[in-house]
């Protein structure tokens, strides 16, 4: 097929007739000196009617020959074969893409752009990979209509909120070009494109201004604990300073609402009270901009505030225990029976059949005294700053032995405590939680306290809940890319079967001698003045 | 003479000797048959007619020939009786703009004629003056004898150059600067509508004899294109448009030699000796033609 490489230099043949009319005009405003006038005058004519019918100087045509070899090959003319181009498409699915410009993301723009460019091309074979997920299956394109690649693309595309995965360029398929489709936001992505042999870029996007929400984060009050403690963080990116208003909700409730001022590139916290045991459960809490900006997915966060576990105690306690389990401010021992526990308490050797973890209390009528030190091991995480002096403990003879367990408090080769991950996570505590030396002292309760926080994993007392999301991903606004110097030469050159140009340039030359060894000959003819 | 010529007019000395030699005598008779001229014999050596002896060059007279120095040299030897202070000549040279167009070798055959001509004449002891016009006179050298005269002569013309633009050719301005009786030649392409008629007529009637050389370009009716062209006369700035054809170069060439035939008509006619020249004839053919015919 036949092409030209950069047509719009076609349109420089508009000034052909700029070189008819120079040469036809030039020959009657320049006036040859001769020595008298006297001996033309027999030949003087009605210079209105000679000029109707003058003849242009036959040397235009030569010129204007070369002036369109010229133009035609700056135009570069190529014979193009057709022969299926392979294009590996790396596709930029990361969260920028979701990016709004005008009624449309940036995804759809974009994939709008690049099925444009792919059928623009006679034949073509495209794979498009995606960057942000290295194990996605890539998608492969070679035959149907546009409306079915669109589809497969639409379906296919998949904006993930991770970090990018870029392929080194040695990893790169060698064969065919490569194609990389981006919005220009991500630096570490334009940083790849310079050093990697792209042939081809499909940028799209010029949105700039962005705010988003970071973190939301609440804790547990230090004076109170239904009083929760919260912290906002925003970023905002742009170029321009924005006025952007945000709630705080729970279900239907508004908690709270402010109204910021934010600067390019400024992180600002906002810090709040929230009394949740007035919101009603198993509500998400959320903060969120009221008007949406040009990425509304980093415009919300939320999160689930758990404020009591709910928790069931079964079998005979001691008073004791009791006491220290209802003086917890994030149990809720009350659920009704048909209720789900999160937190089993069992006193006794009972087995439970509720789902939940397990913080078992074994019981026994004749305790022992620890007459060695009780240490606590590895698996006792925070619960190891805890000290026990042996003359306050007592401790039960165990019946069994669980399974897959592994001791958390020993004394000497005495398990006082054990963990077992499987199937329920279970901890069994041999102290006798009735001993008289222990039951009047303040680690007692924290003892117990710390032991649910080692069975449920997470320190409920010190609770600190976060939702939050990575601040460089809501940076949308379109960096310079510093283009490789093969962009777009090094594919095409794949298909050329036969580039004209050179042939074009070489003839003008040869032309462009005989122009001038014609006007040379011209010249010295007499009837001008030969210095 | 010696080797004094150089520059833009770089004649061989060799053959103007040899053409000096032989125009000499031809130019002595010319100029003795001419009436109202004199020549007159100026003694050399307070007074003593007789000089010595010279080798024979063509022209001298038989009886000048001393024979017995002749036979002892066994070359002819003439006697050698006076330096001659010779007839007076005026070359007038036209340095108007036309003289330049339509080509370069037209200027350069007319300075070779007149720096020619200076040269015979001062090898024969005549005394030659040298008048360069257009509209009025351009350079004047009064009339001299001998070597240091064509110095003076050749220098002017060897830094002469003809009007860009512009002027005329007014032959006749020349005549405040001669005062005496003498031979004129003049130098010009006579490309006027009276073909400089006014001036001859006024140096005839001042009792002048009178040499016209008509010098012409090759090429003065040719164009370098053909189609519409604008011609500018390089004297008047006129202007005029023609359509170039064979047809129109025709009927120049042909107004050119009707032109040249009204001159010659009307110079055989005063007894004006006149010689058409073209530049591509050789400016010593010119001259020997020029000087046989008189």
């Amino acid at each position: 097929m036949f092409i030209w490489s950069s047509p719009l230099w076609l349109l420089a043949l508009a000034v052909l007739p700029l070189i008819w009319w120079l040469h036809r005009f030039q020959a009657q405003s320049t006036a040859i000196p001769v020595s008298s006038l006297l001996y033309w005058k027999s030949s003087e004519a009605d210079a209105k009617a000679l000029k109707r019918g003058a003849k242009t100087d036959p040397l235009w045509l030569l010129r204007a020959l070369i002036a369109s070899l010229l133009i035609f090959s700056a135009a570069e003319p190529l014979w193009v074969e057709n022969a299926q181009r392979n294009i590996q498409v790396w596709f930029d699915d990361s969260f920028s893409m979701q990016t709004m410009e005008n009624d449309t993301d940036r995804t759809e723009l974009a994939l709008d752009e690049l099925l444009t460019r792919l059928k623009s091309l006679e034949a073509v074979q495209a794979k498009i990979y995606s960057l942000s997920d290295p194990v996605y299956t890539p998608l492969l394109l070679e035959t149907g209509s546009e409306a079915l690649w669109k589809n497969k693309l639409n379906s296919w595309v998949k904006i993930r909120s991770t970090e990018m995965f870029v392929p080194l360029a040695s990893q790169l398929p060698t064969e065919g070009e490569h194609w990389l489709v981006t919005d220009g936001a991500d630096q570490e992505l334009n940083d790849w494109l310079t050093t990697s042999p792209i042939h081809q870029l499909v940028q799209v996007g010029q949105a700039t201004g962005n705010s988003a929400i970071t973190l939301l984060s609440i804790r547990p009050g230090l004076k109170e604990s239904r009083i929760w403690n919260g912290l906002i963080q925003l970023n905002h990116y742009g170029l321009k300073p924005v006025e952007r208003t945000l709630e705080l909700i729970s279900g239907n409730h508004r908690l709270n609402q402010w109204t910021v001022t934010l600067k390019p590139e400024q992180i600002r916290y906002i810090d709040f009270d929230v009394d949740l045991g007035a919101l009603p459960e198993e509500q998400q809490l959320i903060v969120r901009f009221i008007n949406p900006d040009a990425l509304p997915q980093d415009d919300q966060l939320g999160l689930l505030p758990i404020i009591q576990v709910p928790t069931r105690i079964q079998g005979s306690c001691p008073q004791p225990l009791i006491a220290a389990i209802n003086t917890h401010p994030f149990l809720n021992t009350g659920i009704p029976g048909s209720s789900k526990a999160e937190l089993n308490i069992i006193c006794g050797d009972e087995v439970s059949n509720q789902q939940g973890k397990v913080l078992r209390f074994h019981q026994s009528s004749q305790p022992e005294k620890v007459d060695s030190a009780a240490v606590w091991l590895e698996s006792a995480g925070e619960l190891e700053n805890l000290f026990l002096q042996q003359g306050w403990l007592g401790y039960i003879e165990k019946n069994h032995k669980p399974i897959n367990s592994y001791p958390v408090l020993v004394a000497d080769k005495t398990s006082l405590i054990t963990l077992t991950e499987s199937p329920q996570r279970t901890l069994d505590c041999y102290l006798d939680m009735n001993w008289p030396d222990f039951i009047h002292r303040p680690e007692y309760p924290v003892l117990v306290a710390g032991l649910i926080d080692r069975v449920l994993g997470n320190a409920i007392l010190d609770n600190i809940l976060t939702a939050e999301r990575v601040a460089s991903e809501s940076r949308i606004k379109p960096l310079p890319i510093k283009q490789p110097v093969s962009i777009d030469s090094v594919g095409r050159s794949q298909s050329i079967a036969f580039d004209f140009t050179p042939y074009l340039i070489i003839v003008a030359i040869i032309l462009l001698l005989v122009d001038g060894w014609l006007s040379r000959k011209k010249h010295l003819q007499p009837g001008k003045i030969v210095p | 003479m010696a080797q004094i010529l150089d520059g833009q007019l770089n004649l061989n000395e060799a053959e103007l000797e040899a053409l000096a030699r032989v125009a000499k005598p031809k130019l002595y008779k010319h100029t003795a048959n001419i009436s109202g001229f004199y020549r007159s014999r100026t003694l050399i050596n307070g007074g003593n007619d007789y000089a010595g002896l010279r080798e024979y060059s063509p022209g001298d007279e038989v009886r000048a020939i001393n024979w017995r120095a002749s036979a002892r040299s066994r070359q002819f030897q003439v006697h050698q009786y006076q330096q001659e202070r010779g007839a007076r000549w005026f070359i007038c040279l036209d340095a108007s703009a036309s003289m330049g167009v339509p080509e370069r070798h037209k200027w350069q055959l007319a300075l070779e004629l007149g720096d020619a001509f200076a040269y015979i004449l001062l090898a024969g002891g005549n005394q030659v003056g040298l008048v360069t016009f257009n509209e009025k006179v351009h350079d004047y050298c009064p009339l001299g004898p001998g070597r240091h005269q064509y110095k003076k002569i050749h220098q002017v013309l060897q830094q002469l150059q003809p009007k860009d633009k512009g002027g005329n050719s007014l032959l006749h301005s020349c005549l405040s600067h001669i005062k005496q009786q003498a031979s004129i030649i003049v130098i010009s392409d006579f490309l006027q509508s009276d073909f400089m008629k006014h001036g001859l007529d006024r140096f005839c009637k001042s009792g002048h004899h009178l040499h016209a050389m008509q010098v012409i370009s090759q090429h003065e009716s040719e164009l370098s294109a053909d189609g519409l062209l604008t011609l500018s006369d390089i004297e008047t700035g006129e202007t005029m448009t023609i359509e170039s054809t064979a047809q129109t170069h025709a009927l120049a060439e042909h107004w050119l030699q009707q032109q040249s035939q009204e001159l010659q008509t009307y110079c055989s006619e005063h007894r004006i000796n006149y010689s058409f020249s073209s530049t591509n004839q050789h400016w010593k053919d010119i001259l020997v033609k020029h000087i046989s015919n008189l």
